[in-house]
């Protein structure tokens, strides 16, 4: 158990490509639990990567029941190792922060559903069909295993702003 | 750390106006830290709050930068900012508040009252009209909610507002997704 300080860039480790799993020993698993713990310690966040937390590992955890207004069928907690998306339609253009890039938001255009295949941490393949704020969650993070930042898809000077103190102290 | 300043400037649009303001702040060992530029109607506006070393006081800042402003056909402001102002305020969510209508007096003023009223903060707003032969306003806001005003009663009484204006009004709640 511990919460792993979250790294921001322009820290390199977010733009490396992250290594497959190849197999689920001790050490992935206790990655998995930091990734949970980091996730926890910051309530409004719904979702992480494991080049977040500085390792560059594809894992993934997002769980958008976590957001306190959110009340569209999902699937609580999710965690996919050597996550890969399958099938992507529709457009969606929402405002994303991030842990890794403090102080911005921005707006980025985003496929409505996607479906995603992956391991689950017993090293079960499992498909995941997944819509709006969830399928959002699940593109970003695995955006972070290819070294890519929600800044990067942001389409104009105007889509990118300082965000105010939405998070509540506390 | 050094003084903080806000810089603005508006004149009709040409090329060289970024690069001649920026130079001048560049020899003087000024950053550029936030900065917003907009062009409506060929008049080009720019604001930029710009980091200083201790050395420059507002009165060189400005006159070295009157230099470039004369050549560019610029009016300058130049006015220092203390830390406090630079705290964003406690928000709860943002609204994209659009309006479209036929255009008439009073949209503006009417809409923005309100939100002033519940210390709703505006925190861009744009208007546009159109050349044809029916004039169609169109004005949107993104609004910053404060912790205390209920979405749907907002949207309610805009509505109320839009309906006596004879305006069409969509209120939309963009929450920020973070990860």
């Amino acid at each position: 158990m511990a919460v792993r300080k979250v790294v921001t860039y322009p820290d390199p480790i977010l733009r490396k490509r992250s290594r497959e799993v190849t197999h689920i020993d001790e050490k992935v698993n206790q990655v998995i639990q930091d990734m949970l713990d980091t996730m926890n310690h910051y309530g409004h966040s719904i979702g992480i990567s494991a080049p977040q937390i500085g390792e560059n590992l594809r894992i993934i955890c997002v769980d958008v029941s976590r957001s306190p207004h959110y009340k569209k069928k999902n699937h609580g907690l999710i965690v996919l190792i050597n996550p890969v998306i399958t099938c992507a339609e529709g457009e969606k253009v929402v405002r994303e922060g991030c842990l890794s890039v403090p102080d911005f938001v921005g707006y980025v255009r985003r496929n409505r559903f996607v479906t995603v295949k992956g391991l689950t941490p017993d090293g079960k393949e499992v498909e995941i069909e997944a819509k709006h704020l969830e399928a959002v969650a699940l593109q970003h993070e695995i955006d972070h295993l290819d070294g890519i930042l929600f800044i990067d898809r942001v389409d104009s000077a105007k889509s990118l702003m300082k965000r105010a103190d939405l998070v509540k102290k506390g | 750390m050094g003084k903080r300043f806000v810089v603005f400037t508006v004149g009709r649009d040409k090329p060289g106006i970024v690069a001649g303001i920026s130079e001048v702040l560049y020899q003087l060992g000024c950053n550029i830290e936030d900065s917003s530029m907009t062009i409506l109607r060929n008049q080009f506006a720019m604001i930029l709050i710009v980091d200083a070393p201790d050395e420059v006081a507002r009165n060189k800042l400005e006159k070295s930068l009157s230099i470039p402003c004369e050549r560019l056909g610029l009016e300058l402001f130049v006015k220092e900012v203390n830390s406090e102002d630079m705290i964003p305020p406690a928000v709860k969510t943002h609204c994209l508040i659009k309006v479209f209508g036929e255009d008439k007096t009073g949209i503006v003023y009417k809409v923005s009252k309100y939100l002033a009223s519940k210390r709703i903060n505006i925190a861009d707003m744009r208007t546009k009209l159109s050349g044809g032969e029916k004039k169609l306003y169109v004005m949107l806001i993104e609004a910053e909610i404060p912790e205390d005003v209920d979405v749907e009663s907002m949207k309610r009484e805009l509505e109320k507002i839009a309906e006596e204006l004879e305006v069409d009004l969509i209120v939309e709640e963009v929450p920020t997704i973070h990860m």
